[in-house]
């Protein structure tokens, strides 16, 4: 448990900093920075990966949605053609994951 | 190690191709979708542009340098109430203000009428850019710039402006780009001051490029003089001019020597190089005098009607300064208010139906760009334009430039092939127009603002104005040129430059009326003027309608009332329409209940009104068959309405009648109105939704109309274009303003839009409901900042 929590605060942290000085992108560097640095030595490194980079885009989205988002966030839904704004954010918070999934492997091919 | 070398690149290369589709799609040949990576992300996508970018809080208003104390307060509606000590400190937050909420678009079309567009869109925005190039609107703003700065006192306003603008600008970042730049993958830049002269071009195109001249030479060439003259060049004797002053007396006589030799009329037209704005563009405005007025108190009315997008091209905004205290709408890329009033005058603009593009035949030697017009040989430059194209290779293309305007080349076998285009849009003019507006906002009352408006230029407008102390006045100002007699109203041939015009009508022959008997003065784009001005400035489409309707309106009050103006703005009856179906009464009598239905029709375009789009349809059915001779042409004209109406009451064998394709048969009136009603019948029957708002469609897209969730799709609305409540399909009232200056009651105001131009404020769209259903904002107008009601927010400023 200890080990998990440590991992998830590493991908965070780097996530956060990463996107801050970096861009957009910088979740993808807190997958990176977790695989390289490999706290748990097994497949469900990967799990955890996906769901920091899930659940770090959908809290902060959902989050922004709270502070007077709703509004751009139904209408980009409708652009994209998306049945619903809860797909958008289903989709947003998946490709949260799929990039924390991505710098995790991009980091965990270093270990092998 | 090789081993591990593939086994890195085989699980990195996932990572790259995705990020890399995520980023920058187009790099990896994938057109037309939008970056998703930062467009997604929450600490840089759209959910970065809620409603707090619209905030000024969000903004650091430390960096606006201010002379004197000053305040910004937003009210409930979002609109700014500017307070200084300092009109260039005014301009400035002004400035900072309308780019928080309007940037984009104000950068937008500054980039649309340079002929920019291929730097957002690509390729396919080339044939738009060159065509603007070629327009000249990028050239001609240069030189109303150069002219600008030489009157130092406006410039400093306009300087002061875009400073503000800038420090908006300054703090954009990838984050707090509006949404729009996000979607479309392309980076803001500072505003300039050339930007707002092309601001000012971009109306003078929408609004001095009316006229008619390719196409009537084409329907002449096709029906032949007589014809032509009976259908397009007789004066209906219901109109009402705007101005109602007899000048058969005046000595101005347009020169007359040297007519170009009509024998020789090129039997070949130029087609139209670009498409027209739409049809319904004008405006409504009167003034009432006290005597009229129900309270003896001035009123004044004004509705302009422009192509109705999002974000709305007005701005709502109050300014206060030791010189002025007004408030109306501006256009975010320009200094001052336009439309509005201040503690003394109330004003409005309609635009005159001016011809001031004329277009003529000309030879070319292109290797020795000499431009033979008539018997002279003009030296002319080419210019070679630089348009950049995303993700392509720049192109330059050329136009041969004269100093009389551009020459259009198209490669034709039923048309001539070189074309002088000599446009008023062109030229800067002389006088201090940059002043107009602000000068205008500080005009306490009639002699003031016609010593104001007397420097403003192009494009032409019917100024109204409405005064405390109880004048009102209405003049067409502007540029109107002083041609040869009946050249500039077709494909002239001409005898050479001399023929061109070289001067505009002088400012003290400009028509202009003061305080007249009848009370009241009104413009809806008819006619300024009877037969009796000795100038022709007019594009001769009479759209006489709305300006029938609205003098009927206030001839028949004695007094006139708040409420009166109000229904006067809602109206929505059509009189041209009820004359066709009064004309046509007998043979809808034998036509059962959809005729029944329209002999019980008022002419009124409400709503829900299933007359309404039933005699649209019959009628539009009807001209098309009527005007077989020359429908098949692209952006065909047709005769004013009244034309018709009279044709089906007093000309009912006309050969106009006669449909062409039927050779064995001459069809009179009886027949016509017999197939179109078929025509029509069988399109009703198959409709399910008969109402007028859904046949009419009116939308409000956004100014880019792919992006089609950020316009609004459906207007449930009274109005026609030819009522007063003018709605078309894409051309409405964009402002609407009632005030009775000097007095304690607020003024009235609306537009369909809202303050903010940001699809995620809840202030987009606020103000649509209230112009939907005929309800206005109340504006006051407080002197000092603790005046202000129901504040949202207040940004206090010291030097």
């Amino acid at each position: 448990m200890r080990n998990i929590l440590l991992h998830i605060s590493v991908f965070v942290l780097t996530a956060w900093i990463a996107t801050v000085f970096g861009g957009w992108w910088g979740i993808w560097v807190g997958g990176l920075l977790v695989g390289i640095i490999s706290w748990l030595e097994n497949k469900q490194g990967i799990l955890w990966s996906f769901i920091g980079g899930f659940a770090f885009w959908l809290i902060w989205s959902t989050l922004l949605l709270q502070d007077g988002g709703h509004l751009i966030h139904g209408k980009i839904a409708e652009l994209l053609n998306l049945s619903s704004s809860w797909l958008l954010s289903a989709i947003s918070a998946f490709l949260g994951g799929l990039l924390g999934l991505l710098g995790y492997l991009a980091g965990r091919v270093f270990r092998l | 190690m090789i081993k591990k070398v593939l086994t890195i690149i085989a699980v990195w290369l996932p990572s790259i191709l995705i990020l890399g589709f995520l980023d920058q799609p187009e790099r990896l040949g994938m057109e037309g979708i939008p970056a998703l990576g930062p467009l997604l992300s929450p600490s840089h996508g759209y959910l970065q542009n809620g409603a707090k970018a619209s905030e000024l809080s969000y903004w650091n208003t430390d960096l606006l340098e201010v002379n004197s104390s000053s305040f910004i307060i937003r009210d409930q509606h979002h609109i700014p109430h500017i307070f200084s000590d300092n009109d260039l400190d005014a301009y400035q937050l002004q400035g900072f203000v309308e780019a928080v909420d309007r940037f984009w678009q104000m950068d937008f079309i500054a980039r649309a009428t340079a002929g920019r567009l291929s730097e957002i869109f690509g390729a396919k925005a080339i044939d738009y850019d060159i065509t603007q190039r070629k327009k000249g609107l990028l050239r001609a703003s240069k030189s109303i710039l150069k002219k600008w700065k030489t009157y130092p006192e406006s410039y400093a306003i306009l300087q002061a402006y875009t400073k503000g603008i800038n420090t908006y600008y300054s703090q954009l970042n990838s984050t707090n780009l509006p949404i729009e730049y996000k979607i479309l993958g392309y980076q803001p830049e500072p505003w300039t001051e050339l930007k707002t002269a092309l601001f000012f071009k971009y109306m003078s195109d929408i609004l001095c490029s009316m006229e008619s001249d390719l196409e009537r030479h084409d329907i002449k060439q096709i029906i032949g003089e007589e014809q032509f003259a009976f259908l397009f060049g007789r004066k209906n004797q219901k109109d009402i001019p705007v101005i109602p002053t007899d000048y058969s007396d005046s000595t101005w006589l347009p020169p007359t020597d040297h007519l170009p030799d009509s024998s020789g009329i090129q039997k070949l037209g130029f087609a139209r190089p670009f498409k027209k704005y739409p049809s319904g563009l004008g405006s409504n405005n009167w003034a009432i005098a006290p005597d009229k007025s129900e309270n003896n108190q001035a009123i004044l009315a004004n509705d302009p009607h422009l192509q109705l997008k999002l974000p709305s091209i007005w701005y709502l905004i109050h300014i206060v300064t030791p010189n002025q205290n007004a408030m109306g709408v501006s256009f975010p890329s320009a200094p001052g208010i336009i439309l509005g009033f201040n503690e003394e005058i109330a004003w409005g603009v309609t635009n005159v139906g001016q011809d001031v593009l004329d277009w003529h035949p000309v030879q070319v030697d292109s290797a020795k760009a000499f431009v033979f017009l008539g018997k002279d040989t003009l030296k002319g430059t080419w210019i070679t334009d630089t348009i950049t194209v995303k993700d392509a290779k720049d192109i330059y293309p050329q136009t041969l430039w004269t100093e009389h305007g551009p020459v259009w080349y198209q490669k034709s076998e039923q048309h001539a092939t070189h074309a002088l285009m000599k446009w008023i849009a062109h030229e800067p003019g002389d006088e201090d127009d940059l002043s107009v507006f602000p000068g205008i906002n500080k005009a306490s009352n009639l002699a003031e603002f016609n010593a104001v408006i007397n420097k403003y230029e192009s494009p032409a407008q019917n100024f109204v104005v409405a005064t405390s102390e109880g004048d009102i006045a209405l003049k067409v100002q502007g540029d109107l040129p002083v041609r040869k007699k009946d050249i500039g109203n077709k494909f002239d041939q001409l005898n050479g430059s001399e023929d061109l015009w070289k001067e505009n009508i002088p400012d003290n022959r400009l028509p202009y009326a003061q305080n007249p008997t009848q009370n009241y003065l009104a413009s809806a784009n008819q006619v300024s003027t009877d037969t009796s001005y000795p100038y022709r400035y007019f594009i001769g489409d009479n759209r006489s309608e709305r300006g029938r309707t609205i003098n009927k309106e206030l001839r028949q009050k004695e007094k006139v009332s708040i409420q009166d103006m109000k229904d006067l703005q809602l109206n929505s009856f059509h009189i041209s329409a009820y004359e066709f179906i009064q004309s046509t009464s007998t043979f809808l009598k034998g036509k059962g209940k959809e005729g029944q239905l329209l002999l019980d029709w008022d002419g009124r375009h409400l709503t829900e009104s299933k007359a309404a789009t039933l005699y649209s349809m019959w009628f539009l059915s009807l001209r098309k068959m009527l005007f077989d001779e020359w429908n098949y042409l692209e952006d065909y004209i047709y005769p004013d309405m009244w034309v018709i109406v009279d044709l089906i009451q007093h000309q009912r064998e006309h050969p106009v009648f006669d449909i062409i394709a039927t050779k064995d048969i001459t069809e009179n009136c009886e027949d016509l109105l017999e197939l179109s009603w078929k025509e029509t019948m069988s399109n009703w029957g198959a409709m399910d939704e008969k109402e007028w708002y859904k046949y009419r469609a009116t939308t409000i897209p956004h100014t880019i109309g792919l992006l089609k969730p950020f316009g609004i799709q459906e207007v449930k609305s009274d109005g026609t274009g030819k009522a007063p409540l003018a709605l078309t399909r894409t051309v409405g009232p964009s402002w609407r303003l009632i005030h009775q200056p000097g007095s304690d009651q607020p003024a009235l105001g609306i537009y369909p839009g809202g303050q903010s131009g940001h699809p995620g404020s809840p202030h987009y769209t606020d103000f649509f409901e209230k112009w939907r259903t005929g309800e206005y904002l109340e504006l006051n107008i407080p002197s000092s900042p603790d005046q202000v009601d129901h504040v949202k927010e207040v940004i206090q400023l010291n030097p």
